[in-house]
């Protein structure tokens, strides 16, 4: 059986596209990785890529001459793809793992890889999926998914985000919560679903890469259907399926930090004076830490940094603060990050001391929690 | 070049063992040991003179000290004591020169170029200040004299015990020459083979090699070996050395081989690094794991680090790292130490980012 189909140019590259994060992974050991598996089904390709933590397979409408699968490298494939000239593309199978695609007058004679070293895809139930709408696990990602500790930066395994449920007077939530062990991001969602048929463990560690590739799956679509089990986060839509393999470890109690925030000493400022003043001040701080000073007095805030081979640079915001007045150093991107994730009007930041947590909320971002450690200066 | 500057090196006579001795009269005369149980597994601290003769000496386990002299008495170490005249040996330096640079307790530099007597003579300073250990504590300490740290250091040993030997600049070299090379500053067991293999003896042989000879074989030390056996040594004497490590290590008391064991005891050694680690608020970039195994051949594995290691989670994280550069879990341990180097102040990394004060996650 010899592989021998017709494709949509704009089908097979969005495919491919939303495959590429994953068989494109740098320092992967494993050649056949990098490829993406081809197989037939009905009138479509299934379009299959792993890392090992993430797979991805995905279902493209095709005109099937003659079944068959292979593997061809991702990368390489996607960008004839994208090239090509022609609406339409021809792929069929030579010999010896070998493919030769058409595309209008265009001929490529591309190298595979057999199909049988390809890593089986995860098994996993059919029962126990859950339908969610999309926005809800988006909004959950984006407010968190910039606080996650990059793997080099930690020891720990805050390289993933902690999910959680939590049924509040009898008002279910769905919890998201991330930290790189300077900052803590906690978003939680309303939901209009018995969380009760939500079996999760009481750790659950959805890796970085599992978040980014969850968000992906999620973008252009209106609802997804998730099924956690012991070692693996399924997410499906139709025929599409992602399998996240999750992380094993600990998670800090990172509840006993929200609530040793006393609410008292807080600051009132417009969030996006702020956010563009804080872009104007770092462009002034150091590489590493962005260290930025911030005077705090009643009606305003005094925004300084300064770069020992640029120079130094002063703003100032007026703020509504009602306590003594402070300095605090902070890491700028921080709160950039923070503010820029916010979507109200004016955010409250409570600052109790230089050396204490800092913790940002409003109202109109409901659900949403950022606390952020200050810098010593 | 610099000004001739004089330098003493003061090296208390079998210090722990001497006061021993002095403060209990019944010890005199006789082989003194200074250390754990003769038939348990310690190691001889310090050891008399007397116990000398039989061959006995410091750091050598104690069940072969009884071997070689079972008349010795052994004693435990009383190292509060020891700390005691120590300070009062040290108060006698101070009368001297303030730059006084200790490095244990029986063992100290001084640099008498200017000194509070006015005294122009290195030598006589010597004899002066170990007369008056002597009178004021009954103890003996030798003297080494000369120009620079390293040549008053190889002198003091010359004329022990109780005895002074001055180097000058016209002698260094000649001295040296003799001078095997296991003897020199910097040069440990693992040098001094290398050195051998080399055909390097003495400080003859090893003045025999270029600079560049002796950095490609010995990499930053080598550079140093050139400068000392010409006998430069620029190193000043430092009063307010720093710790330059902080560490801790445990020897069992029968050899463990079980992994389960070996975990549990390096986590207790590294929880008790970090502890003193955040007493001193200091942080430290190089982790060392040092594994004596039964046959007492003894390692050491090093990993040096960017971010700083501040607590027993660090330490076990990176040791994690060099455990499989040992022959741990294979070779029977008697001895494991972990220590931290590189120290700096916390205070040094400003601006430092805080980390969130997790209760049960020691982050940085």
């Amino acid at each position: 059986m010899a592989l021998k189909c017709a494709v949509s140019k704009n089908d097979l590259m969005e495919g491919l596209n939303n495959l590429q994060n994953i068989t494109n992974k740098r320092g992967t050991t494993l050649a056949i990785l990098s490829n993406v598996l081809i197989t037939t089904s009905g009138s479509a390709l299934i379009l299959t890529g792993t890392d090992l933590e993430v797979g991805l397979k995905l279902s493209v409408p095709a005109e099937i001459y003659e079944e068959g699968t292979i593997t061809l490298p991702s990368k390489k494939l996607f960008e004839i793809v994208r090239e090509s000239g022609s609406d339409v593309v021809n792929i069929e199978e030579t010999d010896n793992s070998w493919v030769g695609i058409t595309a209008g007058k265009s001929k490529y004679n591309l190298a595979g890889m057999s199909s049988d070293e390809f890593p089986e895809f995860p098994e996993y139930d059919e029962e126990g999926f859950n339908r969610f709408e999309s926005f809800i696990f988006l909004e959950l990602i984006d407010k968190v998914i910039f606080s996650i500790a990059n793997e080099q930066e930690n020891v720990y395994s805050l390289t993933a985000v902690l999910f959680e449920k939590e049924k509040r007077d009898g008002v279910n939530y769905l919890k998201m919560i991330s930290s790189d062990g300077h900052r803590l991001s906690i978003m939680e969602k309303e939901v209009a679903f018995d969380i009760d048929q939500l079996q999760i463990s009481d750790i659950t560690l959805i890796p970085k890469k599992g978040i980014q590739e969850l968000k992906k799956f999620c973008e252009g679509r209106d609802a997804i259907e998730i099924s956690f089990e012991e070692k693996q986060l399924i997410i499906r839509d139709h025929d599409s399926v992602m399998v996240i393999r999750l992380k094993k470890g600990e998670f800090p109690r990172y509840q006993a930090i929200v609530d040793a925030v006393a609410l008292e000493n807080c600051v009132k400022i417009n969030r996006i004076p702020f956010l563009e003043s804080l872009k104007r001040i770092n462009l002034f701080t150091e590489d590493i830490f962005h260290t930025i000073q911030l005077q705090i007095e009643n009606d305003r805030m005094i925004l300084s940094s300064q770069n020992a081979d640029i120079g130094d640079a002063k703003d100032e915001q007026s703020i509504s603060y009602p306590g003594e007045p402070m300095v605090v150093g902070f890491n700028c991107r921080y709160f950039i990050e923070t503010l820029q994730v916010m979507e109200c009007e004016t955010v409250e930041a409570y600052i109790n001391s230089n050396s204490s947590p800092c913790l940002m909320k409003a109202k109109e971002d409901q659900g949403f929690i950022s606390i952020i450690m200050p810098m010593q200066l | 070049m610099e000004s001739v500057r004089k330098i003493i090196h003061i090296d208390m006579d079998a210090f722990f063992a001497s006061v021993e001795q002095r403060d209990n009269p019944q010890l005199k005369g006789k082989p003194v040991i200074v250390g754990g149980n003769p038939k348990g597994r310690g190691v001889v601290a310090a050891c008399s003179y007397e116990a000398r003769r039989y061959g006995v000496r410091s750091a050598m386990p104690c069940s072969k000290a009884y071997r070689l002299c079972p008349a010795a008495v052994f004693v435990r170490p009383r190292l509060d004591r020891y700390r005691e005249v120590s300070l009062e040996i040290m108060s006698i330096f101070q009368q001297y020169t303030d730059l006084i640079e200790p490095l244990s307790l029986d063992e100290a530099f001084l640099d008498v170029t200017e000194n509070k007597k006015q005294n122009p003579s290195a030598s006589r300073l010597a004899h002066e200040i170990c007369r008056r250990i002597f009178e004021q504590t009954a103890l003996t300490a030798s003297a080494g004299v000369s120009g620079n740290k390293f040549l008053a250091k190889v002198s003091s040993d010359i004329n022990k015990p109780n005895g002074i030997t001055i180097i000058t600049p016209e002698q260094a070299e000649p001295f040296l020459d003799k001078l095997p090379v296991g003897k020199f500053f910097g040069v440990g067991k693992v040098t001094e083979q290398k050195m051998n293999q080399l055909g390097i003896k003495n400080g003859l042989h090893l003045r025999q090699f270029s600079r560049e000879d002796l950095a490609f074989h010995f990499g930053k030390s080598g550079s140093f070996f050139y400068d000392i056996v010409r006998g430069i040594d620029n190193r000043p004497v430092e009063p307010s050395r720093e710790r330059k490590s902080i560490g801790n290590e445990t020897t069992f008391q029968e050899d463990i081989i079980e992994m389960e064991m070996i975990n549990s005891v390096l986590e207790s050694l590294a929880r008790r690094v970090g502890a003193t680690l955040s007493r001193k608020e200091c942080y430290g970039l190089t982790l060392t794991l040092k594994v004596r195994y039964f046959d007492f051949s003894t390692i050491t594995r090093s990993i040096t680090v960017q971010t700083p290691i501040r607590t027993g989670e660090h330490i076990m994280h990176y040791l994690a790292r060099l455990l499989p550069e040992t022959e741990i879990g294979r070779k029977s341990v008697r001895l494991l130490g972990l220590s931290v180097s590189k120290l700096y102040m916390l205070e040094e990394m400003l601006p430092y980012q805080l980390p969130l004060p997790f209760p049960d996650f020691d982050l940085y």
